[in-house]
């Protein structure tokens, strides 16, 4: 996504880490139907400080749905982040647009912690087209 | 933190529910905290308020020289820190509003401007008069809080288990700072060296306070993994360590411990 109207130089993507860079497609591999349409929705919902979405981002755990209630587990970052009010805000706002949904229940998450392992494939390649290090080793 | 629905209810953002912060697929012998036994309940919820008010005073003492250090990577690294331990306050205080023991004032909205008498070591209360201050109860305070987490992080609690590991995770940067800018100022000359002596003598009786004294029946439960005041003898070589390397000199042990105060952690002034 363009938040400025500069288009990101494309670069070479550093090689993958062990364990890093899920799909969308692994990460929702055990999803339902709903779900899966939950996890794409949440694609929409971009993290405040960096150019990418807060399932790229690594911050959602889990999507649950049963009869139109849906439970999100979210994580953060560190504990100090000082978006949290502003990302779960945003999470509930976007679901709560899906059709069928008739309540959203967010709960955080600490375990297992957010490290940048977490982060998807196509979050490591939008943070490094902004030259934003992702801890790969060159 | 739960959230529900359209409900108007708004909550801390991390209230964690009990079930949530656990670690997935770990079973815990204490899921919530009503699950807890009553006189452990107790004695956890005095630690946990003396701990999560520790933090507080100290992120308030670290923001205090986010303006205020000779050099510019010393500012920055208080405001992480001052951030993290603000944020590690505002997660442990979201746990502690779950305990039946929690009074009106530890509410969200009536906490900071209560006059609820804090649960710390007096020490904390004044600004600090100088950064050195902070890099001293970085390398003791900090640094024996950092090994209480560790304590923590294999609670039979599991809502404390989880948020004690992603503490744990995040206190090791502030080794980093601490230790780093330590022997950096001892280095400088003999007269910042003394100026650092001076200091870490002021700090040394104070993190060894809190780690404190006697046994804790939290430990036979499981919810704390061993007994606090046992942690002195490892913090007392890691630091004597880091003093070392700094060419510092360790401060003698407490022997004396009828004055201590459990609830603050700390041994009354005589």
């Amino acid at each position: 996504m363009d938040f400025t109207g500069i288009t990101p130089l494309p670069i070479a993507m550093p090689p993958q880490k062990k364990g890093n860079g899920k799909t969308l497609d692994e990460i929702a591999a055990h999803a339902t139907p709903t779900e899966r349409r939950l996890w794409e929705a949440l694609t929409e919902v971009m993290d405040p400080e960096y150019p990418i979405s807060v399932v790229d981002m690594g911050l959602i755990y889990g999507v649950h749905e049963q009869g139109g209630q849906v439970r999100v587990d979210l994580t953060f970052t560190s504990m100090g982040c000082p978006c949290m009010e502003y990302i779960i805000s945003d999470i509930r706002e976007r679901l709560e647009a899906e059709s069928g949904v008739q309540g959203v229940k967010i709960e955080v998450v600490w375990v297992p912690a957010w490290t940048r392992q977490r982060l998807t494939a196509e979050g490591r390649a939008q943070l490094a087209a902004w030259g934003v290090g992702t801890g790969e080793v060159l | 933190m739960t959230q529900t629905g359209t409900s108007t209810t708004e909550t801390a953002p991390n209230a964690a529910t009990p079930n949530a912060a656990a670690k997935a697929g770990t079973t815990y012998k204490y899921n919530t905290v009503q699950d807890l036994p009553g006189q452990e309940r107790g004695e956890l919820f005095q630690l946990l308020l003396a701990l999560t008010d520790t933090k507080q005073r100290l992120g308030f003492q670290d923001s205090h020289w986010v303006t205020g250090t000779p050099a510019l990577e010393g500012a920055v690294g208080a405001a992480a820190l001052a951030q993290d331990e603000l944020g590690h306050a505002r997660t442990l205080y979201t746990l502690l509003r779950t305990f039946p023991e929690a009074p009106e004032s530890l509410s969200e909205e009536n906490d900071l401007k209560s006059t609820r008498v804090r649960v710390h070591p007096a020490a904390l209360d004044e600004k600090w008069d100088t950064w050195l201050k902070l890099i001293a109860m970085s390398v003791t305070l900090d640094a024996a809080l950092q090994q209480v987490f560790d304590l923590l992080k294999g609670s039979s609690f599991g809502p404390l288990a989880g948020i004690a590991t992603k503490i744990a995770q995040e206190e090791k940067f502030h080794r980093v700072y601490g230790e780093t800018w330590l022997t950096r100022l001892a280095e400088h000359d003999d007269a910042t060296r003394q100026k650092m002596q001076k200091e870490i003598d002021w700090a040394y009786p104070i993190a060894e306070s809190w780690l404190g004294h006697g046994q804790s029946g939290l430990v036979a439960e499981g919810i704390v993994t061993g007994q606090i005041a046992d942690l002195k003898a490892p913090w007392r070589t890691n630091l004597s360590k880091v003093l070392d390397k700094a060419g510092l000199k360790l401060p003698a042990e407490r022997s004396d411990w009828s004055s201590w105060n459990a609830d603050k952690r700390e041994v009354a002034s005589a």
